[in-house]
């Protein structure tokens, strides 16, 4: 099966590491999501791996080859940031048939029906666009590349809950059809959640979870109650993050199975985190 | 690469867009030499003129054009998954092919409007016509002529391509920097054409020479064939070799900083 392999990217700029040593390994046929705080290194990530930056060290092998410099690897790669690369006076439609020159399995025809179900008119022009429309325009160029590797950095951008519903539906269809991999740097992470089979979360340049999306969701636990109940019961475990308002404390903790309603003293509640209030807890300053 | 290419020749942002750029300027021009013409049909006075506009003006629209169609180009490459080296290489190839369909074009500009001016009696001068000066309706659009004058325009696009690369490359590493640095080289090469100062001013001369007495070799039944400088003979084919020649050098030697820019410039558009 084909696989992309980061081997130990760092990228400094000047003094400070946007990225620190990240290993990962994303396979065809599987959507993941990389998660983080701003500036945690998400974008500097998706830059390396489209080699429109340079790592300071490491690299990135596609299916064992080093993508850099590389065509034949780069062809498979398809990313859509957050900047804005493609000349603003350009039409969408121009830049759909453009396409075929550099992927060569573009897919006009998916991308103009992804026009009609957004309602993006394919004869404006980018710099016309809104906020949200340049990022659909964005994503149907990504999502109809017809690349193994379709990587979205910030795909819900300005985009209304009508249009981000129907992009979650399309990107699972579009799974389901092509078995491309799927990578999603987003901040809407409860609501993408769903989509991701795993995860990787960055913290300041770090990897520090590289796991099965469920899995990650439960080894860590919520515990919610009054402050000297939680404090007395998360004495001695490993807590994430711990928020306090006026009596009322609730604390994250890591490891170990969700202690059952019974074994809880009186008062205190315990939950599964959604995967953002995970997130929270685990990329929370301090 | 094979992409890119077709691309630069077939799709929207290569050579579509320069010659529709290209086209526009020098439809322009050749508006602004039917108004001078209308001037000087009134005046008794001339018969014909030295304008050069097509060679001067239109290599300059040429080099700034084909800056902003490699700045789309490099972002588009950016966005499509073209390396940087099949990007330079690609981009490199296209400039000389555009600069010499872009020296074509201008001679077939010179010769339309050539014949405009002589239906009202009147001449107009390629840059090689502007010293022969005499016998000119017997030489003007001569194949000599035209294929010297191509020559020296392809070696003045090759030039202003070279300045537009140079402030394309440094531009995507140094940012502000750029305007400074190209314009320094800029004057640089003026001040080496019009002092002859140092090696750049010794070809500069050399190629001025080669121009002058080259010029004798285009029309030999009217200037004799025997022409030297400092013992060299010249010949029409050595002054049609020094112009292209030196023009792809000076060009190459531009090109080489822009792409050792272009290698190490993360590709980024507007945020």
């Amino acid at each position: 099966m084909s696989m992309m392999e980061i081997r130990s990217l760092t990228k400094r700029y000047g003094s400070k590491t946007a990225l620190d040593d990240v290993s990962l390994k994303i396979a065809k046929g599987s959507i993941y999501g990389l998660l983080g705080r701003n500036g945690a290194g998400k974008t500097t990530l998706v830059s390396l791996i489209s080699n429109r930056d340079f790592p300071t060290s490491g690299e990135v092998l596609l299916d064992g080859a080093n993508v850099k410099e590389n065509d034949r690897a780069l062809k498979n790669i398809c990313c859509m940031g957050a900047e804005q690369l493609l000349p603003g006076y350009m039409r969408v439609k121009d830049v759909i048939s453009s396409m075929r020159y550099f992927y060569k399995n573009t897919d006009a025809e998916y991308a103009n029906a992804l026009c009609e179900k957004f309602g993006l008119d394919p004869k404006k022009r980018l710099s016309r666009l809104s906020t949200g429309y340049r990022t659909i325009a964005k994503v149907i160029f990504a999502m109809s590349s017809g690349a193994d590797y379709i990587i979205l950095d910030e795909p819900t951008l300005g985009l209304d809950a009508n249009h981000r519903e129907l992009l979650y539906k399309l990107i699972i269809e579009r799974f389901n059809e092509t078995e491309a991999a799927f990578v999603i740097s987003t901040h809407l992470i409860d609501e993408c959640a769903g989509l991701f089979e795993r995860v990787f979360v960055l913290r300041e340049g770090r990897l520090i979870a590289d796991e099965d999306s469920d899995a990650l969701r439960r080894s860590a636990y919520l515990v919610e109650g009054k402050t000297a109940e939680v404090d007395s019961f998360i004495a001695g475990k490993k807590v994430l993050t711990r928020s306090e308002v006026g009596s009322f404390c609730s604390a994250c903790v890591s490891g170990g199975d969700v202690p059952s309603p019974d074994a809880l003293p009186d008062g205190l509640e315990v939950s599964q985190p959604t995967l953002q209030q995970l997130l929270i807890a685990m990329t929370e300053e301090g | 690469m094979r992409g890119y290419l077709g691309y630069v020749f077939r799709g929207r942002e290569g050579l579509r867009s320069y010659a529709a750029f290209m086209g526009a300027a020098l439809g322009g021009l050749f508006v602004l030499h039917l108004f001078i013409l209308i001037v000087l049909v009134k005046d008794d006075y001339f018969d014909h003129i030295d304008l050069m506009f097509y060679e001067g003006l239109g290599s300059l629209f040429a080099g700034a054009f084909f800056g902003i169609v490699t700045e789309r180009l490099m972002k588009l490459s950016a966005f499509g998954g073209v390396s940087r080296r099949s990007f330079i290489i690609g981009t490199g190839v296209a400039g000389l092919l555009f600069a010499a369909l872009t020296s074509a074009a201008i001679q077939v500009m010179y010769i339309i409007t050539e014949l405009v001016y002589r239906l009202f009696g009147m001449g107009l001068d390629c840059m090689v016509m502007s010293g022969i000066g005499t016998h000119r309706s017997e030489v003007a659009i001569a194949p000599r002529t035209i294929i010297f004058n191509a020559a020296v325009t392809f070696f003045g696009i090759m030039l202003i391509y070279g300045f537009s690369v140079l402030f394309v490359g440094l531009r995507s590493r140094l940012r502000r920097a750029a305007p400074v640095i190209t314009g320094a080289v800029v004057v640089f090469f003026g001040y080496s054409y019009d002092m002859y100062a140092g090696p750049l001013g010794e070809l500069f001369g050399m190629l001025e020479d080669r121009l002058m007495f080259s010029e004798y070799a285009v029309a030999p039944e009217i200037f004799g064939t025997a022409a030297s400088v400092n013992g060299i003979s010249m010949t029409f084919g050595d002054g049609v070799l020094a112009f292209v020649v030196s023009g792809v050098l000076i060009f190459a030697v531009m090109y080489a900083v822009f792409a050792l820019a272009v290698m190490r410039a993360p590709l980024r558009g507007r945020g």
